[in-house]
This record gives structure tokens, sequence and C-alpha cells, in this order.
């Protein structure tokens, strides 16, 4: 029903932009006035002879255009000068034709090869995928499309090889996965953090809108990232988004509504049950029982509304809808000058918990204008602006100063303090608390968290062809996000004792701007067989960060949440502001000869500001070569269509440290009190590095790219080696040093491992299917430790790791246990332990002594040992593709392996300081009666069993999981274009929907590292979707 | 339109240019950024203010972060002790229950809060002398930083023993490679310091400067160093020219000591100030938690039976001696209050004692009470001690002081001192010291005669238990008297739960008291905590205390 707009009238909205947003008056352009002087017609067919429905039309070089109808047929008047028709449709490629003397002119056009994923996209541009020779893994829209995340970075994970992307939380708002590439290349503070790109812009993958990119490109080594030098080290991602295509307008709706579920919690016993257990406790500790039998039936039977049974956590994560649903609406067409793409798209996300929820807006608007012959225009914005809310514990010790996202997760925490026994609410209407946790007191309270975050993401990019080799462009970014948070803890009454007031407001307000500035200068030249690519540019970002916040209490009422409704008397306010720089000169120069010898060398030279002035360059280069065997005349191997190999080198920054490492800082706010009054103080806190400089990662490549079978089997093989030395790492200082320490370049780790991709695709008939396997292998060793021997780490106060030269990074350590001591007589034949063990207590394992051998003592010098990694040795996924007429079915598996877990606190054991309730799996356990040295639990005690750090808890770790599933039905085309769209297509879409693990059960076993105290399952989605095409 | 288009393609080509000159802009401009919040290192230390503002992040504590601070969070920790009892299976009672280890994560942080205090002192120290100022008032400062460092290592001392003595900013290789200094070293240094200190420091202070150091208070623990080394002679002068200054005095009221009403007390020599402050970051958080649940409070320790027993009758003898006491009525008959007034000023008594206008019901029959034991009150026996009952607020945000020294420790520790070097006791010394601490007008309790050293010993150490409880001294006693091991390794009781003990259905002792718990403090291990494991994984030098 749009296919006669005609192409003044897409160009009027086009020229509308300009004016209004971008400013520059656009004179070039105004309705053809030239007098027609013959009519010419024709049909536009595709490659297979079918006949092509909404085809442009245009004479080159004037605005004078039309489209090909429904039976691909054409009629458009020209002027007695014209010599050329251009002829442009989404996917294909532009063709020309001279009109001569013809009035009839009927034309096949050819696809565009390089949409079909031929073409990849890499830094600074975009690369022939056969001219490749670094290890650059990309995935396009089609991947992604109808995926129910909500963040993008839940779409990494079985997707390409090398890259882990566990996800922890299932939180609206807060539910990103946390990407690694290649493994953790470095135990630094620098961060872990690939380098993200949107559009050619640093930015976060947070908040884009899945449904407006194009296709997500992963620079996994050093010959694909090294352009980008000091920022590089942990991988690069480049996130593209859609950009208009020749041809008429199209518009296409996505959406889906579906809901969401845990992907495992935890079971809890009744309070009966938990009433005998803690009382069992506390007997194992020589301490009296706390609940009579009395009082154990009353739970039991029920007979006593004052005795009831809640299972306070399950509560609080069924109270909430868990609906999630998405709506997407965007337009994209163009002319032979003019192209653009317009997205808007909607998210809501209904938390498990009440009065949680996540809505996010995104608006993407790319324009491409050829301004002229040689001089092209490129505008992109992507607009955000994400909104969550969540609940707010009322009180209890967390309660005052919560002022940071994660809330509604310390009600998890909340729920997990008060026991079964205490009923939510008492039948008269007073809740039930312990230590002030309540869970449900929080729900029904006033006080809440929000955060509405904004993010503006724009560049203009010109480009100017200054001869048909020669090109330069300049880009300018702009990249904004503002964060606007609100925290009230309203006053509540919990009954006619207890209030918790007063009311308490506190606002932060932050602002991020960067700037970066860019010019590129392109050389493209074939000479004979030899073929010559360079790019040189420079450029500049400059980033500022601004935050302020304010509070006040003693609110009149828990509706008046407004700043100046406080009382003025209690305010309380603070400011920062940072900024840092980057400036920097980077090349790339390509050689090939035939297509067959292929060379490539990259290099940055970059600046920052977060290092000093002696130490504040850095110079990352690299080479890679690929050579494509199957072009040789000798190569006579019929099965075999394309063979490359390839090699790569080169060398990556990582600075993402704080902005002033080195500078000598005196820390403010050590305040004091004299005579009742406030007086601000100063220390020095922190010990300054003032010799800091850049964390270096080198990464080796070597890698072979097949085809085979016609084409039906390719495969990509990768080993890798990836050292990463003078590791930004604060070393640890005895605490008798009485500051804190500054990042030093201190270590060296190695990252080597193996990764595989094979596509298999073919049909039968109608049935045509894609099968795609991958499998990544990665090895960790800490190479070097700036000489220190061995650093050992208490974690949360919960449990050790180390890490020592020759083993993996953050490894598990302590204790080995060998079951639980059954009896005295056991704990009397046993090695000494440290502490002192009753029966039912965990056994550790004497290794060694002083003399190399045990020596019938365990204790911390000789008897501690490596237990295990929480980093995967393997990661593995694949996809299968099925389509058969019109019904379609995908699925994504994903995996890892070589893995293990911890679970610690009152998620592992009953009792525990803070914890109290029980789960079910925690009921194996030792006791008098039953004194299994086998059981799953040690005896119960009031306390932490793991407090000696132990192998007891850890736990193997893999999985392998149904990351997303997909079975779409798109009605026949004859029976769409009947209601006038060009696509109707009903889908189910589910995530994470099914899990093979041996992992704790209750826990995701992705929480490898055991959920923190503040605990939201990760979830699956199950959806209903549509996709429209007008 | 031809002209129009080159209009458009010049812009661009102008745009194009800016932007790479920008870029190629050779000024490093954009990469030179220095914090813009806070001071550098290098203009600081320029002013007065500035000393000033150091002094105060010297005496700083609650704005480290770091809650396990001697000086914060004192009474929490040091009333481990036969007074009262806090969780079992808690790991602050393993302090003093023979389960200590050394990665208790408590006795870590203790002793990490103990070097971040001194180092902070050692900085102020080492850079006041570049700020041009008047030398008497530098002196003055720089004598408020060495008390603080010689605090540290009082309680370094007294719970590690031998212990690393840094008196300079170290370097990290340093930090990580020192060794331990003997407790009698470290003693002499602080000794010496805090001679020198109390040299420099005023007697008194104006109002607008309450809360900072005083002669006395250098002196008091000058005294409590020479005691811990049992030099009585040294210690009984220290203690007199303390008595000598003439400007402290016993106050005649008790309760409100502890209260924010009473904290400017002439009695009070050092406290750790406190504000109402929202969001708790400068207020004191001991009334949250030991109030009672009821009152919004946590109820985090209560008080054993041991120390009730305690406090004698008003005619002046202990309960098992004196006529008046009836254990079935054990506060009060015929409507007199027959016990110590400070008991009832201490103690939320079960079924005695009200706390805002509530009658205290601890009982665990009385399941409709929120204050019942043993979940909610520990041992039966609430703490009203340092919990404001006319506070309305969020007890969180309370703003009370916590009292380090006290006069009335001076008088006794002084009596004590006078005792055990051997000088004659006489009655006078007596009415100068003990009998002002119990004759005070809100105690008045009668006076001591008792002039015979060895039956005036238990006396007056029972005196400085009721007198000082929670107040961060029983523990250190009772390690120097060297009776740890006695009065630590036993079965805790609370309070009384049966009339009957024959027919309770609680464990009980003979009497009906609710058993507790059972410590076993270990007399070869526990007189010393262990040095943290996480210290001896990084510093080779150091030693770990035996039995650890």
């Amino acid at each position: 029903m749009f296919k006669n707009l005609h192409y003044e009238r897409s160009s009027l909205g086009v020229r509308l932009f300009f004016y209004l947003v971008i400013l520059v008056p656009l004179l070039g352009y105004s309705h053809p006035g030239q007098a027609q002087e013959r009519i010419i017609t024709g049909k536009v067919t595709d490659e297979g002879g079918e006949l092509l429905p909404g085809v442009n039309v245009l004479v080159k070089g004037t605005a004078n255009g039309t489209v090909t109808d429904a039976s691909g047929a054409y009629q458009l008047g020209v002027s007695g000068g014209a010599e050329t028709l251009v002829f442009s449709f989404v996917g294909y490629l532009s063709t020309e034709v001279q009109i001569g003397g013809r009035s009839s002119i009927d034309v096949s056009i050819e696809p565009d090869v390089q949409l079909l994923g031929e073409v990849v996209v890499v830094g600074y541009g975009t690369q022939k995928k056969t001219n490749i020779t670094g290890s650059v893994a990309q995935f396009e829209s089609k991947q992604i499309e109808n995926r129910p995340v909500t963040n993008v970075t839940q779409l990494f994970a079985g997707q390409i090889t090398g890259v882990s992307a566990p996800q922890i939380s299932g939180e609206p708002g807060a539910d990103a996965a946390s990407i690694l590439i290649r493994g953790r290349g470095t135990f630094s503070g620098a961060g872990t953090e690939a380098f993200v790109l949107v559009d050619g812009l640093p930015s976060s993958l947070d908040n884009i809108d899945p449904n407006s990119i194009a296709s997500i490109s992963v620079l996994k080594d050093a010959a694909s990232a090294s352009i980008y030098g000091a920022r590089a080290a942990n991988g690069v991602i480049l996130v593209t988004t859609k950009r208009g295509r020749t041809g008429g307008l199209r518009v296409n709706y996505n959406g889906y509504v579906g809901v969401q579920k845990p992907t495992a919690f935890p079971d809890y016993v009744p309070s009966w049950e938990y009433a005998t257990l803690y009382n069992e406790a506390l007997l194992n500790m020589g301490q009296q029982p706390l609940y009579s039998d009395a009082e154990i039936q009353k739970y039991r039977d029920g007979s006593d509304p004052s005795y009831g049974n809640a299972n306070h956590p399950k509560e609080l994560f069924t109270s909430g809808s868990g609906l999630q649903s998405s709506h997407n609406l965007n337009f994209s067409g163009g002319s032979e000058n003019t192209k653009y793409f317009a997205s808007l798209s909607y998210l809501n996300q209904e938390g498990l918990v009440r009065r949680n929820e996540f809505d996010r807006y995104t608006l993407t608007f790319n324009v491409d204008q050829k301004v002229s012959k040689n001089l092209n225009l490129g505008v992109n914005i992507i607009g955000i602006k994400g909104f969550s809310t969540e609940p707010v514990p009322t009180a209890g010790p967390f309660g005052a100063n919560a002022s940071v996202a994660g809330t509604v997760r310390m009600l998890y925490q909340m729920a997990n303090l008060l026991r079964p026994t205490i009923p939510g609410r008492y039948p008269d209407g007073s809740y039930g608390y312990d230590g002030f946790n309540s869970s449900l007191a929080a729900l029904d309270s006033k006080s809440f968290h929000s955060e509405n975050k904004h993010d503006l993401i724009g560049s203009i990019n010109l480009g100017w062809d200054i001869t048909p080799a020669l090109k330069i462009s300049g880009k300018a970014g702009y990249v904004y996000n503002q964060g606007y948070f609100k925290t009230f803890n309203a006053t509540f009454k919990y009954n006619e004792n207890l209030t918790q007031g007063p009311a308490w407001l506190r606002e932060d307000i932050s602002n991020y701007t960067s700037v970066t500035l860019q010019s590129l200068i392109e050389y493209t030249r074939k000479f004979g067989d030899h073929s010559v690519y360079a790019l040189g540019g420079i450029s500049q970002q400059s980033d500022q960060s601004i935050r302020h916040n304010v509070s006040r209490s003693d609110f009149p009422s828990n509706e008046t949440t407004v700043l100046n409704a406080g009382s003025a008397a209690t305010v309380q306010n603070g400011g920062t502001i940072e900024e840092w720089g980057l400036r920097s000169y980077f090349g790339r120069v390509q050689y090939s000869f035939k297509d067959k010898y292929l060379f490539e060398a990259n290099a940055r030279y970059d600046g920052s500001s977060r290092f000093p002035v002696t130490k504040r360059y850095g110079f990352f280069p690299s080479f890679s070569a690929a050579w494509r065997v199957s072009e040789e005349p000798f190569f006579e191997v019929p099965w075999i269509d394309d063979l490359k190999l390839r090699a790569s080198w080169g060398e990556l920054g990582n600075q993402n440290i704080g902005n002033y490492p080195y500078q000598n800082i005196i820390s403010l706010g050590q305040n004091y009190i004299y005579g009742g009054v406030l007086v601000p103080g100063a220390a020095l806190t922190n010990l300054p590095n003032s010799e800091i400089s850049w964390e270096t990662t080198r990464i080796t490549d070597i890698g072979m790219d097949v085809s085979l079978l016609k084409n039906k089997l390719s495969l990509e093989i990768d080993y890798f080696s990836k050292k990463t030395s003078d590791i930004l790492y604060t070393v640890p200082a005895s605490h008798v040093l009485g500051l804190s320490t500054s990042l030093q370049n201190a270590g060296a780790v190695l990252n080597e491992g193996w990764e595989f991709l094979a596509t298999y695709r073919d049909n039968i008939g109608d049935f045509s299917y894609t099968i795609a396997p991958n499998f990544s292998s990665v090895r960790t060793e800490v190479l070097d430790l700036a000489g220190v021997d061995r650093i050992i780490t208490l974690v949360a106060n919960d449990y050790y790791t180390i890490m020592t030269p020759g083993e993996a990074m953050e490894a598990f350590y302590g204790y080995k246990t060998d079951g639980l001591f059954a009896n005295q007589n056991d704990i009397d034949n046993y090695a000494t332990q440290p502490g002192a063990p009753r029966p039912g207590d965990i056994k550790f394992v004497d290794i060694s002594g002083p003399n190399g051998v045990p020596d019938g003592a365990v204790d911390a010098e000789y008897d501690r040992t490596v237990l295990g990694s929480h980093f995967p040795k393997f990661t593995f996924g694949g996809t299968i593709d099925l389509q058969y007429k019109n019904f379609d079915f995908s699925v994504l598996l994903q995996g890892v392996g070589g893995v293990q877990g911890i679970l610690r606190r009152w998620r592992a054991q009953p009792f525990d300081d803070g914890g109290v309730n029980v789960q079910r799996w925690q009921t194996d356990r030792w006791t008098q009666e039953n004194p299994n040295p086998d059981a799953r639990m040690p005896r119960y005690t009031i306390g932490w069993h793991g407090g000696v750090a132990n192998d007891f808890w850890v736990i193997d770790a893999s999985y392998l999981r149904v990351k997303n599933l997909q079975v779409g039905y798109s009605i026949p085309a004859a029976v769409v274009n009947r209601i006038g769209l060009s696509r109707l297509r009903l889908y189910f879409s589910g995530s994470n929907l099914l899990t093979f693990s041996d992992y704790y059960e209750g826990y995701d076993p992705d929480q490898r590292l055991s959920p923190d105290a503040r605990f939201y399952p990760v979830t699956g989605v199950y959806t209903l979707g549509v996709n429209l095409g007008f | 339109m031809k002209t129009k288009n080159n209009i458009l393609i010049n812009g661009g080509r102008i745009v194009l240019l800016a932007l790479g000159v920008l870029s190629w802009n050779c000024s490093d401009d954009v990469l030179n950024n220095e914090p813009l919040d806070r001071i550098s290192e290098g203009t600081f230390w320029s002013s007065e203010a500035e000393a000033q503002m150091a002094l105060a992040g010297v005496y700083s504590h609650t704005s480290t972060g770091n809650e396990r601070d001697f000086l914060s969070y004192i009474a929490t920790f040091f009333e481990k002790s036969d007074n009262v009892f806090t969780l079992a299976g808690e790991i602050r009672e393993s302090f003093i229950d023979g389960k200590n280890t050394a990665i208790n994560g408590i006795i870590e942080q203790m002793w990490a809060s103990c070097y971040t205090r001194i180092a902070k002192a050692n900085y102020f120290i080492e850079n006041i002398d570049k700020v041009n100022m008047d030398e008497a008032e530098r002196n003055e400062m720089k004598a408020e930083a060495r008390f603080i460092r010689s605090v540290y290592y009082f309680y370094l001392t007294t719970h590690w023993g031998d212990a690393p003595l840094v008196t300079k900013m170290l370097k990290l290789s340093e930090a990580n490679s020192i060794s331990r200094t003997p407790k009698a070293k470290i003693a002499e240094f602080a000794i010496s310091e805090l001679t020198e200190a109390a040299a420099h420091l005023p007697a008194t202070r104006p109002g607008a400067e309450f809360g900072r150091v005083v002669k006395a208070a250098a002196l008091a623990f000058k005294g409590r160093f020479q005691m811990a080394k049992e030099d009585w002679a040294g210690a009984a002068a220290t203690y007199k020219s303390i008595i000598d200054l003439g400007v402290h005095a016993i106050d005649p009221q008790y309760e409100e000591l502890f209260l924010e009403v009473g904290e400017r007390s002439s009695e009070i020599i050092f406290s750790i100030q406190y504000i109402p402050a929202v969001g708790g970051k400068y207020s004191s958080q001991v009334p949250y938690r030991w109030a009672p649940y009821t009152a919004g409070g946590v109820s985090q320790i209560g008080f054993l039976n041991d120390l009730v027993e305690s406090y004698e009758c008003i005619d002046g003898l202990p309960i098992d001696e004196s006529p008046m006491y009836d254990p079935q009525n054990p506060y009060e008959a015929n409507g007199v209050r027959y016990r110590d007034p400070r008991l009832y000023y201490t103690v939320l008594l079960p079924n005695y004692s009200t706390f805002k206008g509530k009658k205290y019901v601890s009982h665990p029959d009385s399941t409709s009470s929120p204050d019942r034991m043993p979940q909610y009150s520990l041992t039966g026996y609430g703490v009203l001690k340092f919990v404001d009952e006319n506070y309305s607020g969020d007890f969180r945000t309370y703003g009370g002081d916590t009292p380090i020294i006290r006069y009335a420790e001076v008088l006794l520790s002084y009596l004590e001192s006078m005792l055990e070097s051997g000088q004659p006791i006489t009655q006078q010394l007596l009415d100068e010291t003990i009998n002002l601490v119990r004759g005070r007008a809100a105690v008045n309790m009668p006076p001591v005669t008792e002039t015979d050293p060895a039956s005036l010993r238990p006396i007056l150490r029972n005196e400085r238990r009721v007198e000082l409880v929670l107040e961060g001294v029983r523990l250190w006693d009772l390690l120097r008297w060297n009776v740890a091991h006695i009065n630590l390794d036993r079965r805790v009781y609370g309070a009384k739960v049966c009339p009957d003990p024959s027919d309770c259905g609680y464990q009980v002792d003979e009497e009906g008291y609710f058993f507790l718990y059972e410590r076993n403090f270990r007399e070869a291990v526990d007189y010393h905590w262990p040095i943290p494991q996480r210290e001896l994984d990084i510093n080779k030098s150091l030693t770990q205390n035996p039995g650890y």
C-alpha cells in the first residue's frame, strides 16, 4: 500500500530531517521541472526470472523516478537529455542501464552478495570475508531477530566461538551477561570488558535495541583489534545499526508478548520442618532447643494463625507478573541519493517481584545522503530512554542507605533472613519481621528506587572521494549518558510498637559525555595483480563525568517524594567531576597478490591521560598474512572449494582503569566531630603508583578457513595464544601498611586455546537446514606475579582464591576434604584439624608437612591447595535451523565445561549468620542418629562451615542449555498480499528453556561464583510473537 | 541548482577540514587531566587550616567504612567476657570460647583498623612540620596524633602481644616484610610517647574543641600501659598526676553519663564523638545494637547471670553474704530496690524493668512478647546502659558519645596500682578513690572500709566490673589479672526461667537459671589472638602466636 509513494515524497522527509536536526540548509534539490518528452516502460526481474515489485527506477543524476508495480512493471516519463536509468532494490546490487534510443527496457538485477554475510565489519571499515587475515566473528540480524532478550549481551552465548557470556541475574534493567572473549586474559584492575563501539563510537551494549542491529562483529585477535590500540586488549565488539537501502519505503512491525520464569529457584522446607531442624542445630552446639514440641505441632497443623508456614523467598519472587513485551516499528527505504532507516522500539519487562519493572524506548535514525558525486554524508542517531523501578527495603540494616540499583535483590536477602515460622502478616494485619527484615513490608511500603537513564549516541560522517582511489572522511561523534536515580525510604508501620522513619529521599544525577573527533584517509588501488589498500587516521576522545547527589529527610508524607518537600535542615549533598582523554594515531596497510597472498599490517599509537607524562603513549602494532591455497594452480582437491590459511600477531593495550591512578591524592571526607559539630578532615588513604603504565596483550593466531562439498560445509579453525603482561594489579599489601594500594604493572597471564566452527547447509526439496556447531577451549595460566610466588585472596569473607604461577587465575584455594567425621573415633584417628572439630564436621585432608610428606596435622602452610577454577575450559554451542515451506524452526544450544562453582554462606548452609531458611537438598545431613560421613551437609550448626576454605562446597558447574528455541509459521504471500501485507509470520520464541547440569538445586549454573546474598534468579522467557511487513 | 550544490560541497569540505584541524591540533591538553574534587598532595600541607583538616583525619573513624575499629566499636567487642553473651556460634563469641582461628575475619579487620589509624597518625606526624604555624600549637596537634597512635598500640599489644611497630610511613615492600616487635618494647615506646604528648596537651579545652584529647587522656593510657606491664609504682604516679590536675571529678549522676544528655560531664576524660545524623554515618550504632527488639533495636548482646549477681546489696555486701538478698525477689523487697542502683541503670531485668513504659518480658514461655528469650533477648537480661529511653528517633541515628576513659576508671586504677605496689591502704585513700566512685549521689553505696590488701582486691575488682561494665575494660582486666582461663572456661547462664529446677522444660542450673552455652577458653592459646592468616600469607617474616 505504500508502494506508490513517489520518490520526492520520501526525499522531503529526509530533507525535513536535515533542516530540523542537522541545521544544514539543504539547497541542492528541487522538484524536477524538466519537460517530459518520452515514456519508457519495462519489467524488472530477479536473477531467477521472478518479477520484482517495488524496485526503484531512477533517471541518473535527477530526482525523477518511479517504482515497479505488483507485476514488476514500470512506466517513467523522461526528458530528452536523460542517458541512464538506475534500478535499485533492497538486497540487490544497484544496476545502471543506458537508455539509448529505447522506449522499452527490461532488466534483471543481481543480489548483493555483500549483504549475504560475505562482508565483515572491521575496525574503521568493512572487508570481504575471503580477504580477512585476522580472526573476526560476525553474527547478523537474522541470528538476533525475535530472540526475547532484554539486553544485547544476552545474545552472545553460544553464537560464536571463543566467547562466553554468563548471565547471573534476571533482574529487570540489570540482567546483562558478562562477555569474555577468549577467556579472561588478565586479573587486572583494568577490567575485562571488551571494547564496544556502536556505529564507530565508544559505547555500551546495555541499552542498544536488538531490533535495530544489522550486525555484531567481534574482533578476537590482535590483527583485527590492534587498530583500537589501548582499549582492545579484551577484544573489540563492533555494533552496526541497520541502514536504509535503495528501494521503496518498507515498513516492518515486530512484536512479542511473553512471560519470564526462573531457570532455577531454591526449594525451602515448611515451617514445622524448619523448627525441628533449627532445634537440631542448637542441640548440636550444646544449646537448648528454641521450639517446643507443642509449638512445632501448631506449625504443622496450622491450628493457630500465629503459627504459620511462610515461604518468604518464593512469595517474593511470585509477587510480580513476570510479563515481558516488545514492540518495534521501523521504516526504511531510499533512492540513489538518500537512504534512511528509522526505528522505534518499546520494551516492557515486569519483574517476578511486584513493583519491579523496566521500560525502554529506543529511537534509531540513520541517513545516508549523497551530497554530490563524490561527497557522502552519513548521520546516525540513537536515542534511548530506559526506566526501571524497584521496591526498597523499608528498614533494617540495609535500609537507610540504599541508593543503588539492586535493592530488589536485597529483598531476597531479607526474605531469607525471615524464618518460615514467622508469617508475612499476622491476623491482626501487623507485619512479621525478624531483625527488621520483612520482604512483604518492603513490597507494601511506598519505598522505591528508580533509575531514569537517557542515552544519546550521535554522529555525523562526511566522506569525500577525492579521486576513485583516494578518499578522506571526517567524523564527529557525541555520546551522552544521563542517569537520574531516586531512592525514597518511606515511613512504614510494622505494628503498634514499631514504625520506621522518618522518610528519606536521595537523588543522584550523573552526566557522562564523550566527544570523539576522527579523520581518516584511505587509498585503494589495483595494479595488475597487486592490490593495495592503506588507511591512516587520527582520533581524539575527551570524556567528562559529572555526578551530583542530594538527600533530605523528614518528609510530611509518603506521597511527596520531591526534595523540596523534605526538611531543608537535613540536606546532605555531594558532587564530583572527572575527566579523561585519549589521543590516537593509527593506520592499516593491506597488500594482496592475485587475491592469493594477503598481507596486512595495523598500528595504533595511543596517548591516555590516565598515565603519567613519561608513560603516556603506547604503540600497538599487528601483522597478519593469509594464503588462499585453493587459488594455487597445483591445488587439485575436487571436494575442497576454498582453503585459506591465516596467521597473525600483534599487541594490544588496556587502560581501562581509574582516571587518576598516578596522582598523589589526599582523600577528603575523613571528618570528625569537635564540640558536637562535624569538622572537615583529610587523610592519605591510598599509596599511589607514579610509575603506572600500559597493560599489554600479545596475541598470536593461526587459523584455517575451508569450504568443501560444493560449499555445503564450511569450517573455521583457529588456534590462539594470548599473553598479557604488565597486568595492572593491586598487589596485596600487608594491613600493616595502613593504606590501600594502587594498581601497578605486575604479572603476566597466558590464555591459549582452540576454536572450531562448522556450518553445514543443504536442502532436500522444500526442506532446507543448517547445522552449525561450535566448540572453543581455553587454558589459562598465570605466568608471573611480579616476583611474588603466590597471592591468596579472601573473597567477600567467604572463600579463598590463589594466584600462583602455573595455575589458572583466581583458582579456588583451601583444604581438600574427605567427607565428614562420622564420630569421635574418626576424629581421634585422623590428622589433627584446625579449630576443634566435632563429629559431623568436615574432614580436611593432610596433604603434606614440613618434610614434604603428610605430618599428621592439617595446617594452613602445608595443606592448602588449588581446588578448582571458575573459568570454563570449554565453551560450546550450536545452531540448528530448519525450514520447510512456510514453517521454520531454530534452536540455539549453549554450554560450558571444565568449570567449578562454589556455593557459599546461607545459600550453601542453613542457619549461617544472617541466613535462616533450609533448602530441601540441605536436609541430607549428618545427624547423631544417622552419622553419615558422606552426607551432603555437615552437622547443622548456627554458623558457617565454609569459613575454613575447603572444597566441600566446590562443585562441577558444567552445563548444556537450550538457550533459544524458535518455531515460526509464515502465512503464504498470496494470502497476506491480499490484505496489503508483504509478510506475516507468527512464532513462539523462548530463551533459557532447558538446562542439563549437576549444579546445586535451586541455582543456575551460570551463577557459579554463588549468587550474592542479594540474589535474583536467572530467568527464561516464553514468548509469542509476530513479524509484519507492509 | 549547481550553485547550491557547490555551496553544500564546499560547506562539507569546510566541516571536513574543521574536523581534521581539530584532530591534528598537536597540543596534548586533552591528555593533561588532574583530579578536580580531591587535593593533590603537592599542594597540601600549605596552611594551618589544612593541618587542622589532617588532624581531623587522624581522629576520624566513622567514615573509613571499617566498622571493626577498637575505638568506634569498643564496647561491642570488648564485652566479650563474663559480663555478656552474644549469639553462640557467632564469630565474635569465638574470641573467648576456644574456637578462634587465624581466618577469623573480624580479628583481621580489627588488626587492619589499628594499622590504618597508625598510618594516618604517622602521616600527620611526618608532614606537620611542613606547615608554617605556631610552634606550641603544632606540638599540641602532634601530641594528639601521637596519642591516637599509642592508643592503637595499646590494643595491639593487649590482644596480639608482639606486633609490628610502625612509627613512619612504610613502603609497600617494607610493610610486606616487617617483623614483630616485642610487646615490652612497644610499651616502652608508647609510654615515652604518651609522656611527651601529655606535656604538650592542654588540661581542659573550650566547648568548641570538646572531643579532642586532653592531658589526662594521654596520662590515663600511659597508666594502662604501666598497669599492663605491672609497673605499679609508675602507674600509681601517673594516675596521681591526673588526680592532681584537679580538672576531672566524679559526676553525681551515673545513668546519664552514657547518654547524649550527660556526654559532656567532666568525669569523661576521652570519648568517641557522635552526632545525630541521617544515614548513621556519624552516629553511634551502640544503642541500636543493644536496644530491645520492642524498641527498635536488635538486642545483639545480653548480660550473663554472673554479672547480675555481682551487683551488691545496698548494705554493701555481696548477695551471698547480705541478709537482704532474697533469691525469690532478687531486685526488690517491700517496695525497696535493695541492690546496687547501678544494676537498675544497666540491666533490663526480666519481668521487672520497664522500657519506654512497657515491662520487659523475656521469659521463653511468653510467646507473645517480642523480647522473649533466647531468640530476641539472648539471655533474658536486656541492656539499658547506653540505651536512651527518652530518645524517640531511629536508634541508628543516635548522637550520644562513647566514653573510652572515665575519671572513675582513673580512681579505681590508682587504687589498684597502690594496692599492687604494696603501698599501705588507708581509709583516706579508699575515700579518695573507690568510695568517691560508689558514693556518687545517684549510686550512694556504702563506703568500703577494708584496708587489708588481700581482702580489698576482690572488692576492688568487683567494683571495676560493675562500674565499668560495657565500657571496654572487662576483657582487658581478665587478661591482665590472668584469670581469663578461669572466668571464661565455664558454662554460662542467663536469667532464671524456672522457680523449680527439677520440673523445668528448659535446661537450667540448680537454681533454675537458663543454660546458654559452654565456653572453653584455652589457657595456652586464647590469651592472645592469632595473627591473621592473610598477613602470614603475604609476609613471611611474621610469626604466629602459639596454638593457631
